[in-house]
């Protein structure tokens, strides 16, 4: 009989074979469930947004816009952009992501307004904001505050989506430090 | 001897509305010595994985076919169907407890005042949440405490959160250089103190200050001043990583890699998580490093 996206994933999520057979062969898996093409396609596309709108036939969400003042902020981060050898681009463009106008150009300094959006309706959080939890949550901070000593790593090349990976530092006991004690041997 | 103990689980989990949890389900903390009853829980939550397909543990899902009353709080359409496949009578959806703008705090407590009510009720009570249930969830951590304080046995199951999603997808190790870990309005309003020789992990930086629900877009005018915090530590053109797990098969880990100063126009949604990868290498401390005994490297 033929399944329904929803109940083809549901099967997968519960039945570890069905869900062997789809990684192997997932056309040959799609098939055996009797999917629809838009279904096939819609699951093969790899798009988070379009699967999950299949699964909910749901509308495109509505456009919003949240316009914020941050004069003062803008200012300094400007500034700060400046020393940091930063160019803006010079060309105002719209980003439109799913019809939605998720952010406007972003020359850094420029009066635009910071925008959440989620395509897909996400699941709702489950934290507090912390003020209101402020009595549990202000441990006392167990590190003193560190200067901000910044020492860029320099020629580090950064791969695509892999951060860093420092190697392990060189250390080397000061001198005259004490030598640290051998271990005792044991005498049989 | 051992079926005389499940007999007075069984009793105890069908004990009729308002009476006291009984002496047996007082042993809320695990004894470890082999005497107390199995499976004896009134209270159980569990986690769905943030990836449904393939997170879901045999155990949750024995759990959700067990259970008296389910509740759950998930928007994943896949978990929801799984939930109401397999125990389509105990499932009750509390999603709808969130309102449009409505204190997130309030909303919680009535989760929590809920899932209370069934326990004291005799039910075997499970809660689902998204992700790992004890992970930046504080209705589930604060059922299972109110649960072990009036006397039943209550457990948390743990899940597939979203840090562990980070970890796989960026291919980054905690334990590599240590890892500091802040929801990004506490970092904020509470002075957290950053190891720019660490990495960092910043959640929730798509709700930074808005303590409401909403349900498509979120009020982020805090988010210059997460900016101005974090150039305390960094320059504001180190390169961090934006991330938003993968939730469906087949599909991949949303991975934007931007300078600080960027991070406002990158596309933040509720579901992003600001990863900050190191600024500096570690700085030894030889006071302690030659005290250890520890193979000293020769120059």
């Amino acid at each position: 009989m033929a399944e329904t996206l929803k109940e083809f994933l549901c099967e997968l999520a519960t039945d570890p074979k069905r869900l062997g057979a789809f990684i192997s062969d997932p056309d040959a898996a799609m098939s055996e469930a009797g999917l629809e093409d838009d279904d096939r396609h819609v699951l093969k596309s790899g798009n988070m947004a379009l699967i999950h709108q299949r699964l909910v036939s749901q509308e495109p969400p509505p456009t919003i816009v949240v316009i914020v003042g941050t004069e003062g902020l803008r200012a300094q981060y400007g500034q700060a952009a400046e020393q940091a050898s930063f160019v803006p681009p010079s060309v105002a463009t719209v980003v439109t992501i799913n019809s939605c106008v998720a952010a406007p150009p972003y020359p850094f300094g420029a009066a635009l307004p910071p925008v959440a959006y989620t395509p897909v309706p996400y699941a709702p959080a489950l934290w507090p904001y912390p003020a209101a939890l402020t009595p549990m949550l202000l441990a006392p901070l167990m590190a003193p505050a560190l200067p901000p000593t910044i020492v860029l790593s320099g020629g580090f090349a950064y791969s695509a989506i892999s951060p860093p990976q420092f190697p392990a530092p060189s250390i080397q006991a000061p001198k005259g430090a004490a030598e640290p004690p051998e271990p005792e041997k044991k005498t049989e | 001897m051992t079926t005389t103990k499940t007999q007075k689980a069984s009793r105890a989990r069908r004990k009729p509305s308002g009476q006291a949890a009984s002496a047996n389900e007082k042993t809320a903390e695990p004894s470890g010595n082999g005497t107390a009853p199995l499976f004896n829980e009134r209270l159980v939550i569990i986690g769905t994985g943030i990836r449904t397909v393939g997170q879901l543990t045999m155990e949750t899902v024995a759990w959700i076919e067990r259970a008296d009353k389910l509740f759950y709080v998930i928007a994943d359409p896949i978990a929801e169907e799984v939930i109401l496949r397999l125990n389509p009578k105990a499932a009750e959806n509390l999603v709808g407890l969130y309102g449009e703008g409505k204190p997130r705090m309030e909303t919680y407590n009535q989760m929590v005042d809920t899932i209370l009510a069934s326990v004291r009720a005799g039910n075997m009570t499970v809660g689902a949440f998204y992700g790992h249930p004890g992970v930046f969830a504080y209705p589930s951590h604060e059922s299972v405490r109110r649960a072990r304080a009036e006397g039943y046995v209550a457990r948390m199951l743990p899940g597939v959160s979203a840090e562990d999603c980070l970890f796989a997808d960026l291919g980054v190790d905690p334990a590599q250089n240590g890892c500091q870990s802040y929801e990004a309005t506490d970092f904020l309003v509470n002075g957290r103190v950053i190891d720019n020789s660490s990495q960092v992990i910043l959640w929730q930086i798509g709700v930074l200050g808005d303590w409401t629900f909403k349900r498509y877009a979120y009020d982020l005018s805090a988010m210059p001043l997460l900016l101005e915090r974090l150039s305390e530590y960094y320059p504001l053109t180190h390169e961090v990583y934006i991330y938003e797990a993968a939730t469906l098969p087949g599909c991949e880990a949303i991975i934007k890699k931007v300078p600080i100063h960027m991070i406002p126009y990158a596309g933040v949604t509720a579901a992003s998580t600001l990863y900050i990868p190191p600024a500096r290498q570690s700085t030894p401390d030889p006071r302690f490093y030659t005290r250890m005994r520890l193979p000293q490297q020769q120059a």
